[in-house]
């Protein structure tokens, strides 16, 4: 993670991303993307990653590193949850990168969502790759909806735990994970 | 796209969805004049499959529904309609009978509406015939056969249930008791858990689908929409997915929000259906048709414990029906037969499995830190025992405002995915074995959790403590201690203070406490203090209940002032923090400052009268909480108005005493088994008032049943028991029964050698001589018991004696 990328995240997170946050930024990324790693090279015969399994012992092991800084979660969730996808879609790309070539199916939007359950394969991460492109456009003209988008399904948010993160209210989180996915689902039907 | 124009989709797509399906064109035609607008609204919501559609399937407008009389006498295969039964959104049932007359048989027939035949819900019907193919179960309504009408529509044949009732409307219509529905019920989960053994979930169980014949057997029907759970039939299911009709009272919280329903769903569902069985209520009043506010309603708020609505209803009752409706599947019992299970174990006595999750631990202090006069030393030989009851009491209200708390709420996340994987390696359906123990699990977690890697030492560490205090709530006071002492050996002395390593040695505190491993607990205590005092920012409620532990090390160490002073620091601190969180901790709190104000009161000549008046506050105060958090029945309530008693008969208000001694025994009678040592300290202190009134023949029938209580449960020489003894005596004293007087003074002279060392022993016999020679005043008597205690050859007993017998001699 570079210091541009670090930027850009940064400029994402806005007002919350004053102080102490800045700073930790890496240390999450590394967290996440060493623990994702180890979850998925763990030797289990279905090769699951828990991506809720994950914010959680990332916040856990942080906040015992850095007890006072980490003390407020939804803080912690919002930050995850963008750290999260990037290291998700990283992971995807290194994937494809492995096993260029072979055939893709279409996938459900719904399957690719599965990821955090399912088995992680070639297919799972061309969507993915694919879903993070959706992503970026559906945030050029609405934000929050991406927002939400990658707390529920990347970081594994709950309904309330997303509305913590993102200060908006319950209804609103169901309402743009409603949308956004019949937007997602849309468009990756049609890519 | 701009932002203007996805902001002018986006409120317009949040309407449309909810209007139904059939009439969405015309809405948009309607309410939208840019064609862009409309036609991208067209396509999202084209996309938008489960969540949109499901919002709908109930709110659509009744079918066309043939007439009776067009149906009847009309022919399906080898029958002929009688005549109609009911119908549905899906179609309607007829009675039917065999059309070539051969030989009588009624049966009820199935038959897709009109206009459906052709689309998903043929498959639907497919599905069912299929899926009741692979069940056989008596609890299950067989399938006959099936076939397609002359106008193309599929129908069912299904034996005709005469006579036969939802669920519900059997019980009320029988007037059938507690036990008797239970019984019903655990029938009906059997049917369910054969479907779950073979992959099939019903996902609309509902009292409705649950039919119970004149003879009292059950019959589940309606798999109509019951999915498959193997992966060779998946497509299958997905293509019925697209309208899926549910019954959302029923539903669980995930096929609300529009997931596929599990095996646990079905428990959930089942759980609702207990609910009403046993209040004959829902859980939540919801406009049936609107979804949407269910599902918030469900998201945020916990059901209202059944006895809510049935006042008397047993807590574990509550606590079972609790834990079948848990909002996340994971809390749920992992099974139909594991929820049929825990309310056979009910029927059979048994304590059961479902207990709330949390604060446990504080029960046990509870009992430990309210051993009110009476109850005092009658408590540390049965502590165990009583423990599991009155933890088996406990209720699930007060577990989910526990959750609230910070602290706990950080653990329960921490946790969640441990649990979720053991569960899931004990999930029968998947495993194909028996429902594993909660007592199973538990050593298993801990075993895991010493081999661990994947997790931090600290998140270890926590975890242990969350199991310790699960092992409390089930009765294992070892396998608590000995995951809180994991818990702390996995604390490094050299790390920096943390929330964690508080809440660690907290737990150890109040377990080895309550264990009167009273160095242990002082230690942990201690190490808690010294974590705490260096994390100032600290979340208020875990310091109060540190400051807690170690008020209560204190006390045990003789420091009673010192111990109050803390206790009031631990009430000022909970008074800031919102009630709904530490209402118990803080009725707690209360109720032990009120008792160690009440012992300094005493303890002083005359009797600390402004003390007394506090404790009698606090005492006051606690009651309130502990009504408000537990109802008007629970033992806690129970502890506590002995307590006001007691306060009230030590400021000499007799009438007031008894007032709240029967109140308490009350509740002891209904709540704990006989012979509980609760209720023989409750009848101990009604007949100590009653002696002091000088109602002698009312105390001598409450010394009598005390001791009725007591003869099941305690040995010889228990406190109790000699009390009881000397009660006895006294009564009859004062009613002028000698003979009595001297048999029960007999009895507690035998006991005394027997007696518990710990005891007054000195005083006790002194008392018992002071009434023997009241009861026997002759000489030939009293010579006798002036040889009887020179045999023990004590002489400090005999000098004792001698000075009461002058005093006899006196008086």
């Amino acid at each position: 993670m570079d210091e541009g990328e670090i930027t850009l995240l940064l400029n994402r997170l806005g007002e919350r991303a004053q102080g102490p946050l800045a700073l930790l930024l890496p240390a999450v990324y590394e967290q996440l993307k060493s623990a994702a790693r180890r979850q998925l090279a763990r030797e289990r015969a279905d090769h699951t990653l828990s991506t809720t399994a994950l914010v959680h012992e990332a916040y856990l092991k942080l906040s015992e590193q850095d007890g006072q800084r980490w003390r407020n979660r939804d803080h912690f969730h919002a930050v995850a949850a963008i750290v999260m996808r990037r290291v998700l879609i990283d992971h995807a790309k290194g994937v494809l990168a492995e096993k260029r070539g072979s055939g893709r199916r279409p996938l459900a939007l719904e399957e690719v969502l599965d990821v955090s359950e399912g088995e992680f394969s070639v297919q799972h991460a061309q969507q993915l790759v694919e879903l993070d492109a959706a992503l970026d456009r559906l945030r050029r003209f609405d934000e929050r909806a991406c927002r939400v988008v990658e707390c529920r399904f990347f970081a594994g948010l709950s309904v309330e735990e997303t509305a913590a993160a993102l200060q908006v209210a319950p209804v609103t989180v169901k309402r743009d994970w409603s949308l956004a996915r019949a937007w997602l689902q849309r468009e990756l039907a049609g890519g | 796209m701009t932002p203007e124009l996805w902001q002018q989709i986006r409120s317009l797509y949040h309407v449309v969805v909810e209007v139904p399906a059939a009439e969405r064109e015309a809405w948009l035609q309607a309410n939208c004049a840019d064609p862009q607008v409309r036609e991208e609204l067209r396509s999202l919501l084209a996309s938008a499959v489960a969540d949109a559609t499901l919002l709908h399937e109930t709110v659509e407008p009744a079918p066309e529904r043939e007439s009776a009389d067009e149906m009847r006498g009309q022919s399906l295969g080898e029958f002929r309609i009688v005549q109609l039964i009911g119908s549905g959104g899906m179609g309607s049932v007829y009675l039917a009978e065999r059309a070539d007359g051969g030989f009588e048989q009624q049966v009820a027939i199935k038959l897709v509406r009109r206009g459906l035949a052709g689309d998903t819900s043929s498959r639907r019907f497919l599905r069912e015939r299929q899926i009741l193919g692979r069940l056989n179960h008596r609890h299950i309504c067989s399938i006959l056969g099936g076939g397609l009408s002359e106008d193309g529509r599929p129908y069912l044949v299904m034996p005709f249930l005469e006579g036969a009732l939802p669920l519900d409307e059997y019980c009320e219509r029988r007037t059938l008791d507690v036990q008797q529905r239970l019984h019903m019920f655990v029938a009906v989960c059997a049917a369910v858990q054969h479907a779950h053994q073979n992959l099939v979930v019903h996902s609309d169980l509902k009292p409705g689908n649950i039919l119970v014949l004149p003879d009292g057997e059950v019959q589940l029907v309606d798999f109509g929409i019951a999915r498959l759970l193997d992966q060779a039939e998946a497509g299958l299911t997905t293509l019925a997915e697209g309208g899926r009709p549910l019954t959302p009272q029923y539903a669980s919280p995930e096929q609300i929000e529009g997931d596929s329903p599990t095996t646990l769903s079905d428990v959930y569902s089942l759980g609702v259906v207990l609910y009403r069985l046993l209040t004959g209520t829902l859980p939540y009043t919801v406009e049936r048709a609107n979804l949407r506010q269910l599902a918030e309603v469900l998201a945020t708020t916990d059901p209202s414990p059944p006895s809510r609505h049935r006042p008397g209803l047993p807590e574990d009752l509550d606590n079972i029906v609790l834990k079948a409706m848990a909002r996340e599947p994971e809390r749920r019992y992992v099974s139909a037969a594991a929820l049929a299970e825990d309310v056979q174990r009910w029927l059979a006595g048994e304590p059961v499995q479902a207990r709330p999750a949390t604060l446990a631990y504080q029960l046990g202090k509870f009992v430990r830190r309210h051993r009110w006069p009476v109850l005092t030393a009658g408590l540390a030989l049965v502590a165990l025992a009583a423990l599991a009851t009155v933890l088996a009491l406990s209720n699930a209200r007060i577990a989910a405002q526990a959750r609230q708390l910070q602290a706990e709420r950080d653990r329960a996340e921490a946790t969640a995915d441990f649990w979720a994987g053991l569960f899931e390696q004990a999930d029968p359906v998947r495993a194909q074995s028996a429902a594993t123990s909660t007592a199973e699990l538990l050593d298993r977690a801990r075993a895991q959790l010493t081999t661990e890697e994947t997790l931090s030492r600290a998140s270890r560490s926590r975890l242990l403590a969350v199991i310790s205090t699960a092992y409390w709530n089930l009765a294992n006071p070892e396998g608590a201690l000995a995951a809180a002492e994991q818990a702390v050996a996995l604390q490094d002395p050299t790390d920096p203070p943390s929330e964690t390593a508080a809440v660690v040695y907290k737990q150890l505190a109040n377990i080895a406490m309550s264990l009167d491993r009273l160095e242990q607990g002082r230690q942990a205590a201690e190490q808690a203090m010294a974590q705490i005092e260096q994390l100032p920012d600290a979340p208020p409620a875990l310091r109060a209940q540190v400051l807690d532990a170690l008020a209560l090390v204190l006390d045990e160490q003789g420091q009673p002032e010192r111990a109050a002073e803390l206790l009031e620091q631990v009430v000022a601190i909970q008074r800031q923090l919102p009630l709904e969180e530490i209402r118990v901790d803080m009725a707690t709190a209360l109720g032990s400052l009120g008792y160690m104000h009440y012992r300094l009161a005493t303890q002083t000549k005359p009797v600390d009268e402004s003390r007394l008046q506090r404790a009698d506050t606090l005492v006051a105060e606690s009651l309130r909480l502990l009504r408000e958090a537990f109802g008007e029945n629970h033992p806690q309530v129970g502890f506590m108005l002995n307590a006001s008693g007691v306060l009230s008969r030590e400021r000499g208000n007799y009438a007031a005493a008894a007032a709240h001694f029967a109140a308490a025994g009350q509740i002891a009678a209904q709540s704990l088994p006989d012979g509980h040592t609760m209720r023989v300290s409750l009848a101990l202190n009604q007949a100590e008032m009653l002696l002091a009134q000088q109602d002698w023949s009312a105390a001598e029938s409450a010394y009598a049943q005390a001791l009725g209580a007591a003869e099941q449960t305690l040995p010889a020489g228990h406190p109790d028991r000699i009390d009881q003894q000397l009660g006895i005596a006294r009564c009859a004293l004062g009613a002028g029964d000698l003979d009595s007087a001297r048999q029960a003074l007999l009895r507690m002279q035998a006991a005394l050698p027997l007696a518990e060392a710990e005891l007054p022993l000195e005083r006790l016999w002194a008392q018992l001589l002071h009434w023997r020679l009241v009861a026997e005043p002759t000489a030939a008597a009293q010579a006798e018991i002036r040889k009887a205690v020179q045999a023990a050859g004590d002489p400090a007993q005999l000098a004792l004696l001698q000075q009461l017998a002058t005093e006899a001699a006196d008086g």
